[in-house]
């Protein structure tokens, strides 16, 4: 550490570096000799100055043609298609959402048609019967009126008949009363006996 | 001395023709053959899905748009330069980061140096150069003018340096105070002239300084305790790489985003 301080206080390092700049241009004496001065010192010379640019020259070419363009292109396209892949991944959720919410839609229709029908259903059915309860009840009504009539008529022909058949038999039985005239005793049996077969 | 401070020039290794190839050249070159063989690994092999290679440069070109973005604002704009402000960030990093593999700047030739036999580095980081570092400067300040023309025409990109333009119309407005303002405009406008050069030299020496100091800092401790003692700063060279890395970048971007504005409507 103290050589380094030394070193560095002490005039050497410059010293040193003159020394080895001058060193340098005797190296070369054709080249930087020639020039002189400080560039001379600095080792400027156009021959190396051409050579390095035509190295730098070469390596821009490379790195442009065969690094940069291609690289910085395909940069570009990977993010417009990525670009594009999330606008579309975008749309398609717009569009699933779209597409959901016409299904319940849909859905929510269907049902309230299907209620609707429903309703109508047991409405119309409710009148059917209804209506069929209606007709039966008068027709019942109607035939049970018939039939009363008919029985009227019926009892009243029967009874029309018995008055007749009764008128018949009493004629017949004054008839056998009067030919047979008998003793009270008999005349009693006879007449139980009218009275027995009439009825 | 057991340790050699690196001298302010890349040393030079070997020539090729009348090419000096300094260790600072093959370093840059080592980049240039990395960056080659990520191309070509990477090279039309860009799928939507991505590999792991092209997932981690993916990661972190969104790391980097993200802070592009605020100074651009606009992701249009970073895009449009991003080849020259990431090839730049990308390559400052690679070389500054490899200037702390071991063998870098301890491997090398025994050359004759001013009469002495010296160790001369194979390498060195890249941006220890300043001829590298101006060639990136300058190119990056070029291609911002050339931006800057493209996006708002010749003329009136002109405009903003040379402000003959802004002059005529003052004198068409007939304005005393208004050729006035655009005559001390048309001075500012030589100022913006030499701030240009400003520009190139600030990035350029900005780069060059930082990881050079790095670098005899590393030579330094190292030489001075060669275990443990250099850790700490070779952690805080990992950090001064990314940090140069990411202000050369900007700032390049930084004039770019400035060169192609749209002028703001005259305020007078």
């Amino acid at each position: 550490m103290m050589d380094l301080l030394q070193f560095l206080s002490s005039a050497e390092l410059s010293q040193t570096l003159q020394e080895a700049a001058s060193a340098a241009s005797d190296a070369v004496p054709s080249d930087t000799a020639q020039e002189g001065g400080a560039l001379g010192m600095l080792g400027l010379n156009w021959k190396l100055f051409l050579g390095q640019l035509f190295n730098f020259g070469i390596i821009l070419l490379i790195l442009w043609k065969w690094v940069f363009t291609p690289l910085s292109k395909t940069l570009e396209a990977r993010t417009k298609k990525i670009k594009k892949s999330l606008d579309d991944a975008e749309k398609v959720k717009a569009e699933t959402a779209q597409l959901r919410a016409y299904k319940a839609e849909v859905v929510k229709q269907a049902k309230q048609e299907y209620e609707n029908i429903l309703t109508q259903a047991e409405k119309t059915a409710q009148l059917q019967r209804e209506e069929i309860l209606a007709q039966t009840r008068q027709q019942t009504e109607k035939l049970l009126k018939e039939a009363e009539q008919q029985a009227e008529v019926n009892k009243q022909n029967i009874m029309k008949q018995a008055q007749d058949q009764v008128a018949e038999l009493v004629v017949l039985a004054t008839e056998k009363v009067i030919k047979e005239k008998l003793d009270s005793q008999k005349d009693r049996q006879l007449v139980s006996e009218a009275i027995k077969s009439i009825t | 001395m057991i340790y050699t401070i690196p001298p302010l020039a890349a040393e030079t290794v070997t020539t090729l023709g009348t090419f000096p190839v300094t260790n600072t050249y093959i370093n840059s070159t080592i980049v240039l053959f990395v960056f080659f063989i990520l191309g070509l690994l990477l090279r039309n092999k860009t799928a939507e899905v991505p590999g792991a290679l092209q997932n981690f440069f993916e990661s972190i070109l969104e790391t980097l748009f993200k802070y592009f973005d605020q100074v651009t604002g606009d992701r249009k704009n970073t895009l449009r330069f991003l080849p020259i402000v990431g090839t730049l960030f990308f390559f400052i990093l690679l070389s500054n980061w490899m200037g702390i593999l071991p063998g870098i700047g301890s491997v090398g030739r025994w050359l004759t140096v001013h009469g002495e036999r010296e160790l001369v580095p194979l390498f060195r980081p890249a941006a220890t150069d300043l001829n590298l570092t101006l060639a990136m400067a300058v190119a990056s300040v070029a291609f911002s003018h050339l931006a800057g023309i493209l996006a708002i025409g010749f003329f009136r990109y002109a405009n903003k340096f040379v402000k003959l333009g802004d002059i005529w119309q003052a004198v068409l407005s007939g304005r005393p105070a208004k050729i006035l303002t655009a005559i001390i405009e048309f001075f500012v406008g030589f100022i913006e002239i030499i701030s240009e050069f400003a520009k190139v030299a600030s990035l350029s020496l900005r780069l060059f300084g930082n990881i050079f100091a790095g670098e005899v800092l590393l030579t330094v401790i190292g030489g001075m305790l060669a275990f443990f003692a250099p850790l700490p700063f070779l952690g805080l060279e990992l950090l001064v790489g990314l940090i140069q890395a990411t202000v050369f970048s900007m700032l390049v971007l930084v004039y770019l985003t400035v060169a192609t504005a749209e002028i703001p409507a005259a305020r007078h």
